[in-house]
């Protein structure tokens, strides 16, 4: 069976008819084409398709789409800025996970991003600690965790 | 699988009634896992975060802490009134999952799921908490010795709902909870135990203390309570080595692992209730 819901996405309104069983996952890459969003273990336990629901980071592969009727989520794609003339401006905490090489394989990034600015939203000037205890859920299988923590860090010097 | 959001508990209780097979669904964490990997297959998923308004609280009212069902554990975490007796709850709150599965996973489902190593299970159990539930017949309320049935089975009927849970607020009262694990951040207890120390008089104590993930149910173990009370931590250690059978299904370690640790780590439990008995 289907279901009507109104969702706001990356400040677009969407009205879509969804399977019941569809995850929200599922909506924003297959329906809306949002791919930055990924799916890694699938129930919930590695963080890489994190997103944003109402301001809090949540995991879209263990929400259903219908759960999600008058939310506003926001998507990796959604964390930068298309400005008038066309270019991007990426967000301070895309920026320095560039700067810092805070990638190797990448799959896990849009989570850690997503988390971080959601992180740097509540936090003008986190501690080692609560960074790592924040994203303790994500997991890098590349084992990278220097590396975005200093990206972490320099995002939110360059946010103050 | 149909998907329903009722907009009323009566509502939730009909829906759960005409639907044989179907699940309440809060915050997702165990029902859609375990619906993604095959384990459960319902005919419906039954939506309660409409009734937030009226079962998402916590309250403090003659000596007891209510609190709601669809309270997150992300609320636990950072609420600033929670009392010190019960600090054994934050302790729960702050390795369960991670940020983000705390913004989701409710104090309802955790106990609901029924899993012999859930954070709040023993949690609740140690503090001799009572567990509210709704049905078409009204309502109810069990202790949690009685609500725990065995692995993934709890003592509610077809159409229950939990409502909450209250929470007795002991004077001279304190409260620890402590998990083994493997990894601090997003993993389940290898084994756990929560412990209620309450200074009876100058001399004597009385203590409360229940394991996870030692049984096929979180339980109390009263020979253990006693033996604590003297702090006689050898003969604890002796006594879960010699009674305790954990299941060898366990996926996180052996038996015998669980066995061993038992005991050290009712010993470290107490010793941080006894701290903060002493404030």
């Amino acid at each position: 069976m289907s279901v009507e819901i109104k969702i706001n996405v990356n400040n677009r309104d969407y009205r879509l008819i969804v399977d019941e069983e569809d995850t929200l996952l599922y909506v924003l890459r297959e329906r809306l084409h949002l791919t930055g969003t990924k799916e890694g273990c699938g129930n919930g336990e590695c963080g890489a398709c994190a997103v944003l629901v109402d301001g809090e980071p949540v995991r879209s592969c263990i929400i259903l789409a219908a759960e999600m009727n008058g939310k506003n989520i926001v998507t990796v794609e959604g964390l930068s800025k298309v400005e008038k003339d066309g270019t991007v401006k990426l967000s301070p905490i895309q920026e320095s996970f560039i700067e810092e090489g805070a990638i190797q394989c990448g799959f896990c990034t849009p989570g850690f991003v997503v988390a971080s600015s959601a992180l740097l939203e509540k936090t003008k000037d986190p501690t080692d600690e609560e960074i790592e205890e924040y994203l303790s859920g994500h997991l890098c299988r590349c084992t990278g965790y220097a590396t975005i923590l200093k990206a972490v860090r320099k995002a939110a010097e360059k946010t103050r | 699988m149909r998907y329903f959001a009722p907009a009323s508990l009566e509502e939730a209780i009909n829906i759960l009634l005409e639907h044989e097979g179907a699940i309440i669904l809060a915050g997702g964490t165990d029902v859609m896992v375990e619906k993604r990997s095959g384990k459960i297959e319902p005919s419906a998923v039954v939506d309660i975060k409409k009734l937030e308004g009226e079962l998402r609280y916590m309250r403090l009212s003659d000596d007891r802490l209510e609190i709601g069902s669809l309270t997150t554990i992300t609320d636990i975490l950072h609420w600033g009134k929670l009392p010190h007796e019960v600090t054994s709850l934050k302790d729960a709150a702050r390795v369960f999952g991670c940020h983000e599965i705390r913004n989701r996973a409710t104090i309802g489902g955790n106990i609901a799921h029924a899993s012999p190593g859930a954070e709040f299970a023993s949690t609740l159990l140690a503090l001799d908490a009572t567990v509210q539930l709704a049905g078409k017949d009204g309502k109810r309320e069990l202790s949690m010795e009685d609500f725990f049935l065995g692995p993934g089975k709890a003592n509610m009927e077809r159409g229950e709902v939990i409502t909450g849970f209250s929470v007795p607020l002991l004077s001279g009262s304190s409260s620890c909870y402590m998990r083994a694990s493997r990894v601090d951040g997003m993993d389940l207890a290898i084994i756990n135990c929560a412990i209620r120390l309450q200074d009876l008089d100058a001399e004597n104590l009385a203590v409360r203390a229940a394991f996870g993930a030692v049984a096929g149910k979180p339980i109390r173990i009263v020979e253990a309570e006693k033996l604590l009370a003297r702090e006689d931590f050898e003969g604890v250690k002796r006594l879960l080595f010699d009674t305790l059978n954990p299941r060898a299904t366990s996926l996180r370690a052996a038996p015998m692992s669980k066995k061993l640790l038992a005991g050290n780590l009712a010993e470290d439990t107490y010793k941080i209730a006894k701290e903060r008995l002493a404030g």
